[in-house]
């Protein structure tokens, strides 16, 4: 009898402990030498773009660091679950993918972020690395795409080739849709109207979807300048949802549609910012830079 | 002697309880299979599709849908009042996204505290959240599965819903009609020689097609489509989704005529720009054509009264010839708004709007998909009309947060030249052309640009005249001189 409420007791005890989670021990992290390189994106729910653009970047990475595993996690958890429910594909958010790093005793660990600005979605991001630091010997953090002077230069320097040509006459515009944002990053969208400006390219105007400026100031702009003619481009690593319906969709609230219909002529292209080349190797750039700095000072 | 009676008694308790726990999901299931002696006593007794024998003394009439398709259904067969609840996912028709909605993943008390006496849902719900039907099924609450597998199983499920809301003369016109109207589609294809050879997507993710028996399938068949994937195995037993493959679908490439990607899944499915930037997909017939249907599932895969809608779509872009025709439009009377919303539609070749769920739960700019006053989900233009207006062709008017499209009212100059901007591209020349009335026009630098472009004329005195009325046969002839 009592062997068999031992067996009782042992089983339940055995199903308690495969609910919870591995935790972890205070010990110091182990040097086991393995590397690796967390890409983290705002994820996309869009198969091909994702693999021109995410996937892409992501093959790049295993290129330029053989010595490194190299891994991506979304920060939107709703694309992750859409992900998972719909196509059953399971994609880390970031704490899942540190979780995967630790139990894989990875020493030594750079987080790449692919987001355009230091916004929201890099402070959530940074919030959840700083509390990882003391688990790695080294973590270290890249900065997202527009972080110092020189990459808005650098930008658009690597945008120039393929959008002069769309500029061809004074009446002709190239307009960029970002994605705009509550978080005082935002300012980003503006600063790079700028840039664009003072590298002569005059006629590049930047709007934003949920930000400013908006669509309707961008029509100002245009209008001011006397342009006749537009090409829209997403401002987004993939060209997903809001570039596909919100930007060159068919229906009446889509950019091209609002443009079309103050009368200019409108020209659209699908090309997310991850597949152009100079972004991609900013991007390497920028996790380069991480590497040879310093870790990351435990608090 | 006290202690063995002792152990005895907990042993017997213990096994008695280990048995009974390991047990219950058989016995719980197999009392429901278990046939009936006398089915005298209930009025109405159905079998569902997880095998449940459902009785129901009376016709329910206080009815949780947690499926779309049922919500549809149900409204379909006059049971507005009746259903007292819906899912999450509900598109159509409007009046039931005005239902109190309820979520299979949120807590069954919820459902279960609104005293509905049949709660209706769908295998896919008892799989992905097997505790919450259990729930409901423990607290004592009528739940019948329901999901015809294929083409052939719609009719019984129709039925079925019938019977258990005392529908089952309704059900039966319903499916009458119903059946009409496809042996009428079918009809029109049926003496087609050359048929357009079709791939359908079903979904993106993997690149899978459809089987045989699927709706999707017999959709293709009865629009006079020739299915170039077919004789394929299920993924899973049940299902009509077939594993085809982006290297199959390469290889095929000169046989597909039209590619048709369904979309709406959860946002899933691709678009013309998606498919063609697939590795390999430029050798693919349709693609340089550029002959990409985009379908909602709601009116091809989804067990609706509206698939022959679906079946219409798809009439329309494999034989534009044939289904596509505006010819109806050509005469020498002033285009109505409504005429003027068809012919825009049917002109431009577009594939009618189908919102999907979360059109619903976005923000929206401009118009919202059937909230017209003036134009109802009956009316048969309601689709056309809605995607003229979504496609910013024509506009309808907000009054005091109401819209109407005043379908009767007389369409201008000034209304087709802004429907004709927006559909082609025109260079602005800048050639300086003179338009006496060009300022009272809210459209003038598209007016300028259509004039210059030599798409109108001015009369002798240099004016556009943009409030003059265009008639049909007018119309028609701007647009196919463009």
């Amino acid at each position: 009898m009592k062997k068999l409420l031992t067996i009782l007791v042992m089983m339940a005890l055995l199903m308690v402990a495969g609910c919870s989670k591995t935790t972890l021990t205070g010990t110091a992290p182990e040097d086991t030498g393995k590397q690796a390189i967390l890409l983290v994106s705002f994820g996309t729910s869009y198969e091909d773009t994702r693999a021109l653009t995410i996937d892409a970047l992501e093959d790049k990475y295993k290129e330029a660091y053989p010595d490194y595993e190299v891994l991506e996690a979304f920060t939107s958890q709703i694309i992750i679950d859409l992900l998972k429910e719909r196509d059953h594909i399971e994609i880390y958010n970031v704490e899942e993918a540190f979780n995967y790093l630790k139990d894989n005793k990875f020493a030594h660990v750079v987080v790449q972020p692919t987001l355009i600005m230091n916004g929201a979605e890099y402070d959530e991001m940074l919030a959840v690395v700083e509390a990882e630091k003391e688990n790695f010997v080294e973590l270290k953090l890249g900065n997202p795409l527009l972080s110092q002077s020189e990459d808005y230069e650098a930008v658009v320097e690597s945008l120039r080739v393929e959008i002069e040509p769309k500029m061809a006459t004074e009446n002709e515009a190239v307009v960029f849709m970002g994605h705009g944002t509550h978080h005082f990053a935002n300012a980003t969208y503006p600063a790079l109207e700028y840039y664009f400006h003072d590298a002569g390219m005059k006629n590049v105007f930047i709007g934003t979807v949920e930000g400013y400026p908006t669509v309707d100031d961008v029509i100002e702009r245009l209008n001011e300048n006397g342009i006749t003619k537009v090409t829209l481009y997403p401002f987004m690593l993939v060209a997903g949802d809001h570039a596909t319906n919100d930007m060159s969709g068919d229906e009446e609230g889509s950019w091209k549609t609002m443009l079309k219909k103050e009368g200019f002529e409108v020209e659209t292209v699908l090309r997310g910012l991850g597949e152009d080349a100079g972004v991609q190797a900013l991007y390497l750039e920028h996790t380069e830079e991480a590497i040879n700095a310093e870790m990351l000072e435990a608090e | 002697m006290k202690q063995v009676s002792y152990k005895l008694i907990l042993k017997i308790f213990l096994l008695v309880l280990l048995t009974l726990f390991i047990a219950r999901p058989y016995m719980e299931k197999g009392l429901s299979h278990v046939p009936t002696v006398s089915t005298s006593d209930y009025a109405i007794e159905i079998v569902d599709d997880a095998g449940y024998k459902i009785h129901l003394d009376k016709p329910a009439t206080r009815i949780i849908s947690l499926y779309s398709a049922h919500t549809e259904n149900l409204f379909a067969l006059d049971l507005a009042d009746e259903v007292i609840g819906v899912g999450t996912a509900e598109s159509f028709p409007r009046a039931a996204l005005e239902k109190k909605a309820y979520d299979y993943n949120a807590d069954p008390e919820k459902v279960i505290s609104a005293q509905p006496d049949l709660v209706i849902i769908r295998p896919f719900i008892e799989r992905h959240n097997p505790a919450f039907v259990d729930a409901l099924r423990r607290s004592g609450l009528t739940v019948v599965s329901l999901y015809p597998e294929n083409a052939q199983e719609f009719e019984s499920y129709i039925m079925r819903l019938g019977q258990m809301t005392g529908r089952e003369k309704k059900a039966e016109q319903m499916l009458s009609k119903f059946n009409g109207e496809m042996a009428n589609l079918l009809s029109q294809t049926e003496a087609i020689d050359k048929r357009v050879g079709v791939y359908f997507e079903s979904s993106d993710r993997d690149y899978t097609t459809v089987t045989d028996d699927s709706m999707a399938a017999r959709a293709i068949e009865i629009a006079g489509g020739r299915n170039v994937a077919t004789g394929l195995e299920a993924v899973e037993k049940g299902s009509t989704i077939a594993p085809f493959g982006l290297e199959h679908i390469v290889e095929i490439g000169d046989q597909i005529d039209v590619f048709v990607t369904q979309r709406g899944v959860m946002g899933a499915g691709g678009n013309w720009h998606s498919i063609s930037i697939r590795p390999g997909f430029d050798t693919i017939k349709a693609i340089q054509e550029e002959r990409v249907l985009e379908i909602n599932q709601k009116i091809v895969s989804s067990p609706t009264f509206r698939q022959t809608l679906g079946i219409k779509e798809m009439m329309r872009y494999f034989y534009p010839d044939r289904f596509n025709d505006y010819s109806m439009y050509d005469k020498e009377v002033a285009l109505t708004r409504r005429d003027f919303a068809n012919l825009s539609v049917l002109y431009a070749q577009k594939p009618i709007f189908v919102p999907t769920s979360s059109y619903f739960n976005s923000e929206y700019r401009g118009h919202k998909f059937g909230y017209f006053e003036d134009i109802s989900e009956a009316d048969d233009d309601y689709y056309f009309v809605e995607t003229a207006v979504l496609s910013g062709y024509i506009e309808g008017e907000k009054v005091d947060q109401e819209e109407y499209f005043y379908p009767d009212e007389l369409l201008t100059k000034e209304d087709l030249a802004k429907y004709i901007f927006l559909l082609k591209d025109f260079s602005h020349l800048n050639q300086g052309v003179v338009i006496n009335d060009l300022d009272q026009y809210e459209s003038a630098r598209i007016i300028s640009v259509l004039v210059e472009n030599g798409v109108f004329e001015l009369d002798e005195s240099g004016n556009f005249n943009g409030d003059e009325l265009v008639t049909g046969a007018e119309a028609i002839k701007i647009l196919e001189q463009l």
